[in-house]
């Protein structure tokens, strides 16, 4: 009896500590593992629509994801925030083919698509809007100047006249 | 009093299903299959156990079959918790809290029927699994099962 209640201790503590190792990886983008490689550049027919501006938040979702609203509203308040900055969703049960091959283990799980649709960093697990906005900074961050081309023709005009 | 009118709708891509349920519900009733479990966990393969594991499986079948807000711990939750708490800042999509009482209901009931055919020891291992699950959710608001539900379509797709 004792026995098994230090086992039901020792088996939470373990859980616990298993839990808080993993969350610390939520939210946190990594780098894609190689710039672009084949397979990590999508295109309109993936994620179902045409890629607009420098970056996309692809947020990969399903059925039953209990913290995929709350990084819908995240990355939907950022996109809305951040000029050039887009948000999709795509369900993952009727996209396993991308889930597959974009490696894609559980929801939600966010990539950040640069102008060309190429996977740059991804995360997944709950997300903060710093988290993300963090993720665009690295994104624009290796960029050359000429690649920021669309903030600057506003400015120019106004130089102009 | 009790009628929560100004809780905002959820912001979610299911307009089909406008209705959510309190977030804190899943995880009181996880609190209640915790308690639960880590009872059968010590009391292991003894009648009391298999009883207690049986009783687990009895609240999981009820939760996979009307969803968590309708099984015995979700409606003592709003009977006998929510009146005495503030309205949820949000609310949430049930059908998450309802496949992870799917899954609750297939590790215990696995371990209930093993048991049942004399592999004791799997009373207390299911218990075990199903605990950490609860735990987690319960404690940290966490759902593993929700987390299966991904891994397992992946698996089904491979096959077909």
């Amino acid at each position: 009896m004792t026995d098994r209640a230090v086992t039901l201790l020792a088996l939470l503590a373990a859980a616990s500590l298993a839990w808080w190792l993993l969350s610390r990886r939520d939210g946190r983008f990594r780098p894609a593992a190689s710039d672009a490689a084949a397979g990590d550049v999508l295109d309109a027919s993936d994620v179902g629509g045409p890629l607009t501006g420098h970056a996309t938040f692809l947020l990969v979702s399903s059925a039953t994801c209990s913290t995929c609203p709350q990084v819908r509203r995240v990355l939907t308040a950022v996109a809305d925030d951040e000029p050039g900055v887009s948000f999709r969703e795509l369900r993952a049960e009727s996209h396993m083919a991308l889930v597959r091959r974009l490696d894609v283990l559980r929801t939600p799980t966010v990539l950040l698509l640069d102008e060309r649709g190429a996977v740059r960093s991804r995360t997944s697990g709950p997300l903060r809007a710093d988290q993300a906005r963090a993720a665009l900074d690295e994104l624009t961050a290796g960029r050359p100047a000429a690649a920021l081309a669309p903030a600057l023709p506003p400015t120019a005009i106004r130089s102009r006249s | 009093m009790h009628d929560q009118t100004h809780v905002p709708p959820p912001v979610g891509a299911h307009p089909s299903r406008p209705t959510g349920i309190d977030p804190r519900g899943p995880r009181f009733g996880a609190g209640v299959s915790a308690a639960l479990l880590a009872a059968v966990v010590v009391l292991g393969e003894q009648p009391a156990g298999v009883a207690l594991l049986a009783l687990a499986v009895l609240l999981f079948a009820i939760g996979a079959v009307r969803g968590a807000q309708g099984s015995l711990q979700g409606i003592a939750f709003r009977t006998f918790v929510r009146p005495r708490l503030a309205p949820p800042a949000e609310l949430e999509d049930p059908a998450p809290p309802r496949f992870a009482q799917v899954v609750g209901l297939a590790v215990t009931g696995t371990g209930l029927v093993l048991g049942v055919l004399g592999v004791g020891a799997a009373v207390p291992v299911a218990a075990a699994v199903a605990l950490v699950a609860a735990f987690l959710n319960a404690a940290f608001g966490f759902c593993l099962g929700c987390e299966v539900y991904l891994l397992l379509r992946r698996v089904r797709t491979a096959r077909a």
